[in-house]
C-alpha cells in the first residue's frame, strides 16, 4: 500500500461518475426520441456501481452494469406526431429532465470530491519527495 | 541499535505509513458514496501504532556480530472498523461527504507535518555534522 494505490482508487472513482455523467446525457439527449432500435420510445438508463475489494482491506468502485429504466413512458396527445397511434396518443420516453439534471449535480460533485482526494494525494507525495531536498 | 537517526524516525515512518493508508482508506469511502449497501469504514491510530510497536521488536538474522542489526516496521496490519459516526441514507450506505472530506483534509495536513518534522530533523543532524558555522 502507498500512495498511488489510494490514487488508483480514486482514479476508478472518477471513471465511474464519468460513466455516469455519460449516461446522463445520453438520457438528456434522447428525451424526446420516440424511435429507436427494436422499436419503441427510449427507455432511460441508469448505471449500477458495486464497490470491488481492491488490495484484500480497500475497495475500489466498479461500473457492474448500465441497466434500462422498465418503467412505462409519458402518454401525451399530439395527433399531428409521426409516431401517433390512431387515437392521436405517443409514447415519449420514460425521462424526467428535472431527475436527470439532479443527478447530474451530484455526479458532479462526487468527481470533484475525487479530484480534492486526487489533489491531497498528489501534495502528500510532494511533501514527502521534499524531505532531505536542500 | 542506536544511530545517527534515533528512534524517533521510525516512529514518524509508522506514523506516515499509517497516514497513507488512511488516506486509501478514506478514498474508498469517496468513490463508494453512490455504491448501495457499502458501509464507510475507518482505521483506528491507537491499533495501528500498537501495531508499530510490536513490529519494531522483529530483529533481522545475523550470523555475523560484525552484522547490522536493522530493525523494520514492513506489513503494518491495520484494523478496519465500520466509522461509528457516520449516517445511514436510504440505499443503507453509510458514506458521509462532509465527514470523509474533513477526514480527507486533516489526514492530509498531519501527513505534510509529520513530513516536515522528518525534514526538520534532517537538518539538525546535517547541522551537527558539519558543526555551527
Amino acid at each position: 500500500m502507498d500512495l498511488f494505490t489510494a490514487m488508483d482508487i480514486s482514479a476508478s472513482g472518477l471513471r465511474a461518475q464519468r460513466t455516469r455523467m455519460n449516461v446522463i446525457s445520453s438520457n438528456l439527449a434522447n428525451a424526446q426520441t420516440t424511435r429507436v432500435e427494436g422499436g419503441g420510445p427510449y427507455k432511460r438508463r441508469d448505471v449500477v456501481v458495486r464497490a470491488k475489494p481492491f488490495e484484500e482491506v480497500l475497495y475500489s468502485v466498479d461500473v457492474e452494469a448500465v441497466t434500462e429504466d422498465p418503467s412505462p413512458g409519458r402518454r401525451i396527445y399530439d395527433p399531428s406526431h409521426p409516431d401517433a397511434d390512431e387515437d392521436g396518443y405517443v409514447i415519449m420516453p420514460n425521462v424526467n429532465i428535472m431527475e436527470e439534471l439532479v443527478n447530474m449535480i451530484n455526479a458532479t460533485r462526487a468527481f470533484e470530491a475525487n479530484t480534492t482526494a486526487v489533489k491531497a494525494q498528489m501534495d502528500m507525495a510532494l511533501k514527502a519527495l521534499n524531505i532531505g531536498r536542500q | 541499535m542506536a544511530d545517527i537517526f534515533g528512534k524517533d524516525l521510525s516512529k514518524i515512518k509508522a506514523l506516515m505509513d499509517y497516514r497513507i493508508f488512511r488516506q486509501g482508506v478514506v478514498s474508498s469511502n469517496i468513490v463508494n458514496i453512490d455504491t448501495p449497501g457499502y458501509k464507510a469504514k475507518d482505521v483506528s491510530f491507537e491499533d495501528a501504532l500498537e501495531g508499530a510497536q510490536q513490529k519494531a521488536h522483529v530483529r533481522l538474522e545475523v550470523t555475523h556480530p560484525g552484522h547490522i542489526q536493522g530493525s523494520h516496521s514492513e506489513g503494518l496490519k491495520y484494523k478496519i472498523e465500520e466509522d461509528p459516526y457516520s449516517r445511514i441514507g436510504n440505499d443503507s450506505n453509510t458514506v458521509d461527504i462532509d465527514r470523509e472530506m474533513m477526514k480527507l483534509t486533516q489526514n492530509h495536513l498531519l501527513y505534510n507535518a509529520s513530513a516536515q518534522i522528518v525534514q526538520q530533523k534532517l537538518e539538525w543532524i546535517k547541522s551537527t555534522i558539519r558543526g555551527i558555522r
